[in-house]
């Protein structure tokens, strides 16, 4: 009999994933001791057809009806800035009380060029080093502010200590981000990000019932 | 009979810029997803048209010391804050604002229209273009587009967004190839029970006006007089009619400011003891922000305003704080206190029936179809509005005491 995985990724195509089936695979995997669910984030090739939902999204929405499992975002930077990016992973992080991450996407590099105005934004760039500065900046943008940033004081009209706010000041080949973040760190510090290389064993479900095969111990 | 539509304007501590400093406010609550999740309920019980988040991709307030003094240079990125409040709500239209500038358009309209998905077609697009330099450096731009420029680019993305959520293109292509943007492909996913999220805008400028005339389904804007509002509720009306569009399918909402209590006296109180809060150099920076000046520097506060010459930000806006100044003779302190609490939007202070029939008078004189209500600190003041001032609406037939659907598109009154 197969173990309960500690990471499970969801796959397959969105159609088969009707969001009350995605909800309660969730919900039973959180319930079996799976650490962490991995959500696709696929956009529709260049020529179009079917791709998944935004997947932070999906992350924030599912965050609200459960409470231990960490999600996962399989997310390309191709169609983002690092500053909205970093933003959208600490607010996560903070709504789902340090249960957020980015796993860093293998692109689909086409279907991105296609969708994001890829021959103004994209053509020509070096494409492993614009993804080494992105991560390096949404890294550096999530240490904006100390742990002990706020002081609330509103006897003294004080908010927060300015000295625990750090702004960037990045100005690379592909980005130039002053910062600071404007969310204020989670709890526990900071959103995770991983490569794949980073994840260790995963199962995959391309649908609802193969994710229940799989936490039930029944699939191969 | 017709009823007017309401919008709470949602901010962590309060719309009053010392609202956090308010005994009863939650100073948290820029980091506690309860207390929001609470708001929105609290929207939900009073039967709101939508919630609604402004936004900004950078802290409102460069300059460290008095970004210190205020709650604003922290909170939620609002489009994820909704994707867990779409969880916790069943009908409460669910809107966030996300610029042009800073975004590409396949993502954007991505974005909302999976918050669509998810809250089961109650998701809202707040279309903004910025205009400050504190955001455009953390977007590597060297300064900020010209305001034609920004509204340009804001026209043709808005076009790619609507196109994107068209149920019709979903699976297939927008073959969208322009100025500033390319799209091929469509999003791919399934649309919501209401078709497409609803567009909202609040650039009242000339071209600004233009552009919510043709493209959006609500309209937000900032305006303290029934002349003005009236003047605005009739020229956006006429320019969605030139631009061959059913007039009432833009409902135009002005922002109002209510401090309410269950006397005048009471109300009152409540306002100065806010205003009382507000330092001298934050209510001033406050001002030198909307103004898009540094002009104020060193200026008498007790003097009057200077001229300004018109710059590349807030152009509407800046019209109307020296409108306002001119009319009542005031200082610059009075000014920036006057803006602190309201922030250029209409303010009232009464109670529950002066306010009703303030709105009221707007309401049937032609110059809102609804309000985006600013409460000046949470979570008290919107509790006061739903306790208050809703059941007063509602004895004059004024507003909803049912949604009329679960779709915000359906309880807005707009067609699918």
């Amino acid at each position: 009999m197969a173990g309960i995985p500690q990471t499970l990724a969801i796959s397959g195509e969105f159609a088969d994933w009707p969001l009350d089936q995605l909800t309660a695979v969730i919900k039973r995997a959180e319930a079996a001791g799976v650490e962490t669910a991995v959500l696709p984030d696929t956009i529709p090739p260049a020529e179009g057809g079917a791709g998944w939902p935004d997947a932070l999204i999906l992350i924030g929405w599912l965050a609200a009806s459960t409470g231990r499992i960490r999600f996962l975002g399989r997310v390309s930077s191709l169609g983002h800035q690092p500053y909205n990016l970093a933003r959208r992973l600490a607010s996560l992080d903070l709504i789902s009380g340090g249960r957020a991450g980015w796993l860093m996407a293998d692109e689909d590099f086409d279907a991105a060029f296609a969708a994001f105005s890829g021959k103004a934004r994209l053509e020509g760039v070096d494409l492993a080093d614009r993804e080494k500065e992105f991560a390096a900046v949404v890294e550096g943008l999530w240490q904006s502010w100390d742990a002990d940033a706020l002081l609330l004081d509103k006897q003294a009209g004080r908010f927060l200590r300015p000295e625990a706010m750090h702004p960037l000041d990045h100005d690379g080949a592909h980005f130039s981000v002053r910062g600071p973040l404007n969310v204020m760190r989670s709890p526990r510090g900071r959103p995770d990000l991983l490569r794949e290389a980073d994840l260790g064993p995963v199962a995959t479900a391309e649908t609802p019932r193969t994710a229940f095969a799989i936490l039930d111990g029944s699939a191969p | 009979m017709r009823q007017m539509k309401l919008g709470a304007f949602l901010m962590p501590t309060g719309h009053h810029i010392a609202g956090w400093r308010h005994p009863a406010a939650a100073a948290d609550a820029g980091i506690d997803v309860q207390h929001m999740i609470g708001l929105a309920r609290a929207a939900e019980r009073g039967l709101f048209d939508l919630v609604f988040f402004e936004d900004a991709a950078g802290v409102r307030e460069a300059r460290a010391e008095l970004a210190a003094q205020t709650s604003r240079s922290i909170g939620f990125e609002p489009v994820s804050l909704l994707a867990a409040l779409a969880a916790h709500t069943s009908h409460v239209g669910l809107v966030a604002t996300a610029s042009t500038s800073y975004n590409e358009p396949f993502a954007l309209a991505r974005a909302f229209a999976t918050l669509d998905l998810v809250s089961g077609g109650r998701a809202g697009w707040n279309l903004v273009t910025s205009a400050s330099e504190i955001e455009a450096a953390n977007f590597g731009a060297q300064g900020l587009r010209a305001h034609r420029d920004r509204y340009a680019r804001a026209g043709e993305f808005a076009d790619i967004v609507l196109g994107l959520w068209d149920p019709a293109t979903r699976t297939g292509t927008l073959g969208h190839d322009g100025e500033s943007f390319a799209v091929r492909q469509g999003l791919g996913i399934p649309a919501s029970p209401q078709g497409r999220p609803v567009m909202v805008q609040a650039g009242s400028s000339d071209v600004g006006r233009d552009l919510a005339a043709r493209t959006a389904d609500v309209v937000f804007v900032a305006t303290q007089t029934l002349s003005v509002a009236k003047e605005f509720y009739d020229d956006v009306k006429a320019r969605a009619a030139r631009a061959g569009r059913d007039p009432d399918h833009v409902k135009i909402m002005p922002g109002v400011s209510p401090v309410v209590a269950d006397s005048r006296a009471e109300a009152q109180a409540k306002f100065d003891e806010l205003q009382a809060l507000i330092p001298d150099d934050v209510g001033l920076a406050l001002l030198a922000s909307y103004l898009a000046t540094d002009a104020l520097n060193g200026l008498p506060l007790d003097g009057p305003l200077p001229e300004l010459k018109s710059t590349e930000g807030m152009q509407s806006r800046q019209a109307l704080v020296v409108e306002q100044s001119r009319r009542d003779g005031l200082s610059i302190r009075q000014v920036a206190q006057h803006f602190a609490g309201a922030r250029g939007h209409w303010r009232l202070v009464g109670t529950a029936d002066d306010v009703a029939d303030q709105l009221e008078e707007w309401f049937r004189g032609g110059a809102a179809d609804g309000f985006n209500v600013m409460p000046a600190y949470f979570p008290g003041e919107l509790d006061n509005f739903v306790d208050l001032v809703i059941p007063e609406l509602q004895r004059r037939g004024l507003f909803r005491t049912a949604y009329e659907g679960s779709t915000l598109r359906r309880n807005l009154g707009l067609a699918a």
